[in-house]
């Protein structure tokens, strides 16, 4: 007998028949898996690009407003002169008197302060 | 009953029902097309689902240029050619765990084994197994084989000559 006859013969005792019920069900569910896989994988991509935009917009927005956020200057003892201290203090010298109606203590809240123009608080009073 | 084409329409039209026929139809020839590769039942339902996954998703846009069949056998040789590239590795660092086939027909009207016979089909190369696989096996025409694996007729009979004399040659010296 010649080769390829008897590979044929061979092959041929191979021949299998398949659940097709089965092979169906499995076929769908696998289909059905990787639509589902493929959408959270879309889901997940268009999430990342969202939190990155997000990302990178508030970065640039920071960067941006960078140059004007700013300490208030008036804050600086350096820049508050002597009449504007000595403004400040006699305002909050009478504010304390009007409402606490009580010198002593206004007194020694500025004591406690270290107010440097004592003599001056003091005559005003 | 319905010819190929048809169901195919039918299926374009929204019809799963269409498609599950399709596969009834078709499913035994090309599980054991795929046995014929893999010499493995769970590797050749493995392939065969691929097929069909693959199928499902092509056939919405199948404009009936070819025939059914032989866009069907291009699919299984693609999905053929795949597995055997990736076994070839497997093969070659031993981590193919493939059963082993017992000769349970001891009174067949062959001189060799069926286990000797797989050895011999896959220690061909990629081109020449899936040649002769379908030359013998499928008793397809060399033309049909050309027009499926894309190749000249003459080159699939080249191949299928140096198939077939690789074959006597293994299993002469098995013998």
């Amino acid at each position: 007998m010649n080769i390829e006859k008897q590979i044929q013969n061979l092959f041929s005792e191979e021949t299998t028949e398949i659940n097709a019920d089965r092979f169906l069900d499995r076929l769908h569910n696998t289909r059905e898996k990787r639509i589902r896989n493929q959408q959270r994988l879309s889901y997940g991509i268009s999430m990342s690009v969202i939190v990155l935009l997000v990302g990178v917009l508030a970065f640039t927005q920071l960067s941006n407003n960078a140059s004007y956020i700013q300490y208030e200057e008036y804050l600086l003892s350096e820049n508050i002169t002597e009449e504007m201290a000595e403004e400040y203090y006699d305002e909050l010298a009478v504010y304390l008197i009007e409402n606490s109606d009580d010198i002593w203590a206004t007194m020694e809240f500025f004591y406690d302060t270290n107010y440097q123009t004592n003599n001056k608080v003091e005559s005003k009073l | 009953m319905k010819n190929d084409n048809e169901l195919i329409q039918q299926y374009q039209n929204g019809s799963n029902a269409a498609f599950d026929e399709l596969v009834r139809k078709y499913i035994d020839e090309v599980y054991n097309f795929f046995i014929k590769i893999t010499n493995n039942p769970m590797d050749a339902e493995d392939l065969a689902q691929d097929v069909f996954l693959k199928l499902h998703k092509s056939l919405r846009k199948f404009r009936f240029e070819a025939n059914f069949k032989t866009y069907l056998y291009r699919v299984n040789v693609n999905a053929a050619n795949n597995y055997l590239g990736r076994n070839k590795w497997r093969k070659w660092l031993q981590l193919d765990d493939n059963p082993e086939q017992v000769d349970d027909n001891p009174g067949a009207e062959s001189d060799w084994t069926k286990k000797e016979l797989w050895d011999a089909v896959a220690k061909l190369p990629k081109t020449q197994r899936i040649v002769v696989i379908m030359r013998v096996a499928q008793n397809m025409p060399h033309k049909d084989i050309a027009s499926i694996i894309g190749k000249s007729e003459s080159s699939v009979k080249t191949n299928y000559h140096y198939g077939i004399n690789q074959l006597k040659k293994q299993l002469g010296n098995m013998k």
